[in-house]
């Protein structure tokens, strides 16, 4: 009986290992271990081997079961493997093809950058205030300390309405007003939006820009804290490298008034075509808000002080992303737009 | 305003370099926008000095700003005359008749001057600042204007009928030829220094050509007067004619100086062009300017609105030496600001002064006081953000359109150019006269840009402005734009795209709504507000709790024959503002995710063509009740393959109960009445 053992492990061995298919080897396993396979049939032949070595024998021939079930497992899972990598090879592609894209849509780059800005400022505790873009000739003009005979209010440059008193604001300093008339101080706002002037279109012009306004009023604040303030604005948006510099200037609506320089973008401050070797760029106009300003609207110039900054979005907007035509901002081809 | 280098230097001494004086007066407020180097090796500098300081409009004020900055001693001209014996009001007759006009008058009179070239020192002098030489005599008064900072002007007195002037309005029609060679009209707007017939100059701005000082003068009447800003700003806006002297006037003469610079020009002339100069000075000043004013200056008040510790001894030196004489009295400096700056009238304005000469780079820059509360996205804010977020998820660029427009645009749609225009009174151009009541003409002109640009897809929405006639003023509201054309998605290797149609801008419009969480908006086909401009079949109104909010469709062929465009355009339009009422403040609210399974029934039935399947969904819902829990159309056929006249549609319809598994009897129940409602209701047959 152990020769038999011996010869039918020796067979079913060779057979498994030269066993090419899948259907071939569920084939040895029925052959062999079966319900009436082979190594079944010698199980049940144990009565036939002498009592003595009948222990002997039925653990060989288990351990006979458990060799050819393993052999016949791993012979399966490689054939198995053989024949995935045979199909994975016939579904495979030119990967360089290149990939299905959605079309995303594209925020206007003044939203953009306005939206960046109005987040940096809400950092500091400014909220936004709003305003009409058609505004008072008192709101736009005689509020802000500039009387009737300024040059800035003649019809060259100003936007008037047909309808008498109106005009289209030419800055946002007009929601100061409408701010300070609104509420008490202390006075923390931004105020971005557009305004007009009655420019010529060009590469530099536009009869409709944006502006980012911003007032902060209380009790000892100070031309210092406006510096600060928009040090760390240049920064935000800029970078840590950024440097500001103020030199004294004239508004009518502000007391001391300065105009801010950025140091430039391009060549930080060394130097280059675009601040005209200057290492500075200049930016906007601010100040401390003129007493007559305080006047205007009924807060009392001896208890609070303020400050107050200007903004051309456009030109800011022009730095950062290096764009040379302020008209592509208005032009809606959408090459244009698709870049930011 | 151009000066020498070596010129003021004259003036005060400093040991700058050129570079370094444009950076120091920069700094100061005096801008240096240019600097050019001479052959003689001297600079020209190009000076911009703001409205607010006349007074820098000279070699004297620039000297005072650098003595404040760098120390040293102002050389001031010398103004001493040696008059003749001669009367001078023997010789002319002054008379203003507009004292308002010209507070002060002043006039000496040069006789048998000798009117030739500029010696060689005078004609550099002028030529260093970019002027050109004339004659002696005009050019002595250019000189000092240049060294006081006050415009002078010099008649040839034997051209002035009957000896005299008259400084008075213009009459209607009468007319005078200035030194520029211009015929100039005038009216009662202009003052003019007239003789006893006629006009001799525009007072302030211009001298007429015929009393110029020629080569045959003898006799000079010099004019030192002080004329009123406004009406010299006026007159010289009017007549589109600037010059140095109305360059000064309009911005504020110190009415104080003119006998210095009369004294210094005639001196000069009979200096230069000999002559005498006659006995005493005609006086006609109808007010008298006072020399200086006090003003109250509070170092801590400084201090703090400044933002620096500066002590009260600094500021005073400061002060002084702008001429304005300070003296340290208990908590406050008193000073003593002279005519010359007028600009000066607050402690404000001292302020800076002190500020802008101490240095605005010395003042700190770091730290920013805290603000109580945190700056926050208002709920409008953040409702335009979901707008604008929505349309640009879904393949739309942002526009910022113009809100100028043409008014012939609007014709241009087909819509009669109604009173609701707003109007600018001063236009630039007829094509941006109007503030826009609607966003289509601006979206449609940017899409025609782009397909004249060869793209094939457009995809552009704005969330702009329009503007209505409203009493006191115009009503602004928030409108959402959009408009679409061309192939739907992106192309691929593999794929055609589709073509962008009505359903594509009915989903967008649909996503919208959704994403912006507003339900009950409805799309009908009943117009209340027709639009001419739209495909009347392939258009509809957008409703929102009944009230019209807007249009969407296709524009109709005969607009876009108008605009040139061949391609087929959606657009839509829509009012912000009830839409932005709805969303402010609405936070997304949870609801419990279903725990039990649904079941899906497919419902595919035949009903008429004109039966809506809005009106179908309507019924399916209705009777579906509390388990139905959703219903979709996903097929739509009216083909060959049925009847004539009627179509198939197909429904999804989606069955759940919330608390319990629905068994199927009860499923088939409410299914069986959706089916027989629909045949009552539209004699629907199930397919």
């Amino acid at each position: 009986m152990i020769d038999k053992l011996n010869k039918i492990g020796e067979e079913a061995k060779q057979q498994i290992s030269e066993c090419s298919t899948l259907e071939k080897l569920e084939e040895l396993r029925v052959l062999y271990l079966g319900r009436k396979g082979q190594v079944t049939e010698l199980l049940k032949s144990v009565s036939s081997v002498e009592p003595a070595q009948r222990p002997a024998f039925g653990a060989s021939v288990n351990r006979l079961k458990v060799e050819l079930s393993d052999l016949l497992d791993r012979k399966k899972q490689n054939l198995e493997s053989a024949s995935q990598g045979a199909a994975r090879q016939k579904e495979s592609l030119d990967v360089s093809l290149p990939g299905r894209k959605l079309l995303p849509g594209h925020r206007h780059p003044l939203h953009q950058i306005m939206a960046e800005m109005t987040g940096i400022f809400h950092g500091l505790g400014f909220t936004v205030a709003e305003g009409p873009d058609v505004e008072t000739e008192f709101n736009n003009f005689d509020a802000l300390n500039t009387p009737p005979d300024h040059p800035a209010r003649n019809s060259q440059d100003t936007f008037y309405l047909k309808q008498a008193g109106l005009l289209l604001r030419t800055h946002t300093s007009p929601v100061q007003i409408r701010t300070m008339l609104s509420q008490k101080p202390p006075v923390r706002i931004i105020a971005p939006g557009r305004c007009y002037r009655r420019d010529a279109i060009d590469a530099s012009h536009m009869p409709v820009f944006h502006q980012i306004e911003g007032l902060y009023v209380d009790k000892q604040v100070s031309l210092a804290d406006l510096k600060a303030t928009i040090t760390h604005f240049a920064r935000a948006l800029l970078g840590s490298k950024m440097k500001i510099r103020f030199r004294p200037h004239f508004f009518p609506f502000t007391e001391p008034s300065v105009e801010y320089d950025f140091s430039c973008v391009f060549c930080q401050g060394k130097g280059c075509r675009v601040c005209k070797q200057s290492g500075w760029l200049e930016i906007s106009g601010a100040g401390m808000v003129d007493p007559n300003v305080f006047n205007n609207v009924g807060y009392d110039p001896e208890i609070y002080s303020g400050f107050a900054w200007g903004l051309g979005v456009e030109r800011v907007a022009m730095l950062k992303y290096g764009i040379n035509d302020i008209r592509h901002f208005y032009s809606g081809d959408i090459r244009f737009l698709e870049q930011f | 305003m151009k000066i020498s280098y070596n010129w003021l230097k004259e003036f005060i001494d400093f040991n700058w370099s050129v570079k370094e004086l444009a950076g120091k007066l920069t700094f100061a407020g005096v801008e240096i926008e240019g600097i050019e180097e001479l052959p003689s090796g001297d600079f020209q500098l190009d000076l911009e000095i703001t409205p607010n300081r006349p007074d820098c409009l000279s070699l004297l004020g620039l000297a005072r700003e650098i003595r404040a900055l760098n120390g040293g001693q102002i050389n001031v001209p010398g103004c001493q005359v040696t008059e003749g014996p001669q009367d001078v009001n023997s010789l002319a007759k002054i008379e203003v008749e507009d004292k308002q006009g010209c507070p002060r008058y002043l006039a000496r009179v040069i006789t048998g001057v000798k009117v030739a070239e500029s010696p060689e020192w005078l004609k550099k002098k002028l030529e260093s600042i970019g002027l050109r030489p004339i004659n002696n005599v005009a050019d002595i008064t250019n000189l000092a204007l240049y060294e006081f900072g006050h415009p002078l002007h010099a008649f040839d007195l034997d051209k002035l009928s009957g000896h005299k002037i008259i400084v008075r309005r213009a009459k209607a029609g009468e007319a005078m030829v200035t030194l520029d060679g211009t015929e100039r009209k005038l009216t009662p707007e202009y003052l003019v220094i007239a003789d006893s017939n006629r006009p001799a100059a525009i007072a302030g701005i211009m001298g007429g050509l015929e009393s110029e000082i020629s080569s045959t003068t003898k006799n000079v009447l010099l004019e030192s007067a002080y004329f009123d800003p406004p009406l010299i700003r006026r007159g010289s806006r009017d007549l589109g004619l600037k010059s140095d002297a109305s360059y000064r006037f309009e911005r504020g003469a110190d009415p104080n100086i003119l006998e210095q610079a009369v004294n210094r020009a005639a001196r000069l002339i009979s200096e230069i062009a000999g002559g005498q100069i006659a006995k005493g000075i005609i006086d006609v000043s109808a007010k008298k300017f006072p020399a200086d004013w006090e003003l109250k200056l509070r170092p801590e008040k400084a201090c703090s609105l400044l933002g620096a510790d500066i002590k009260p001894e600094k500021m005073a030196e400061i002060l002084n030496a702008l001429e304005l004489k300070s003296k340290i009295s208990g908590n406050a400096i008193n000073v003593q600001v002279p005519s010359f700056r007028a600009d000066l009238s607050r402690e404000a304005d001292l302020i800076e002064e002190i500020g802008r000469i101490y240095g605005y780079d010395n003042l700190p820059a770091e730290g920013i006081t805290p603000w109580p509360v945190p700056g926050v996205q208002r709920p409008r804010e953040k409702a335009v953000e979901k707008i604008v977020d929505s349309m640009v998820f879904q393949g739309f660029c942002q526009h910022y359109g113009l809100p100028l427009m043409d008014p012939s645009h609007y014709t241009k749609l087909g819509l009669a150019r109604e009173d609701n225009l707003v109007e600018l009174d001063n236009p630039l151009s007829s094509d941006l006269s109007v503030l826009r009541p609607v966003l289509l003409p601006g979206l449609l002109e940017a899409g025609q840009r782009n397909l004249n640009n060869g793209l094939n897809r457009v995809r552009l929405f704005e969330c702009g402005l329009v503007f209505a006639p409203g009493k006191p003023a115009p009503s602004e509201s928030l409108k959402l734009g959009i408009l679409a054309c061309g192939e739907r998605e992106n192309q691929s290797w593999d794929r055609k795209p589709g073509i962008f149609d009505f359903f594509d801008l009915k989903g967008a419009l649909e996503f919208l709504f959704e994403s912006l969480k507003i339900k009950g908006v409805c799309y009908s086909q009943n117009y209340k507000n027709p639009k001419p401009f739209l495909h009347p079949g392939r258009s509809v109104e957008l409703l929102l709790d009944g009230a019209v909010i807007g249009w969407a469709g296709e524009l109709d062929a005969s607009v876009l024959k108008v605009w040139d465009i061949k391609e087929k355009l959606y657009c839509s339009e829509l009012e912000l503002e009830p839409v932005l009422k709805l969303m402010a403040g609405a936070v997304s609210q949870f609801s419990e995710i279903p725990k039990f399974p649904g079941v899906k029934r497919d419902l595919a039935i035949m009903v008429p063509r004109p039966v809506t399947s809005r009106e179908i969904l309507e019924a399916v819902t209705k009777t579906g009740g509390a388990i139905l829990e959703r219903a979709e159309l996903f097929d739509l056929y009216a083909g060959d393959q049925v009847e004539k006249g009627q179509k198939s549609l197909a429904f999804s319809l989606s069955y759940r109960h919330p608390e319990r598994t629905l068994n199927d009897a009860e499923v088939n129940q409410v299914h069986q009445e959706i089916v027989k409602a629909l045949k009552d209701k539209f004699g629907a047959g199930i397919r």
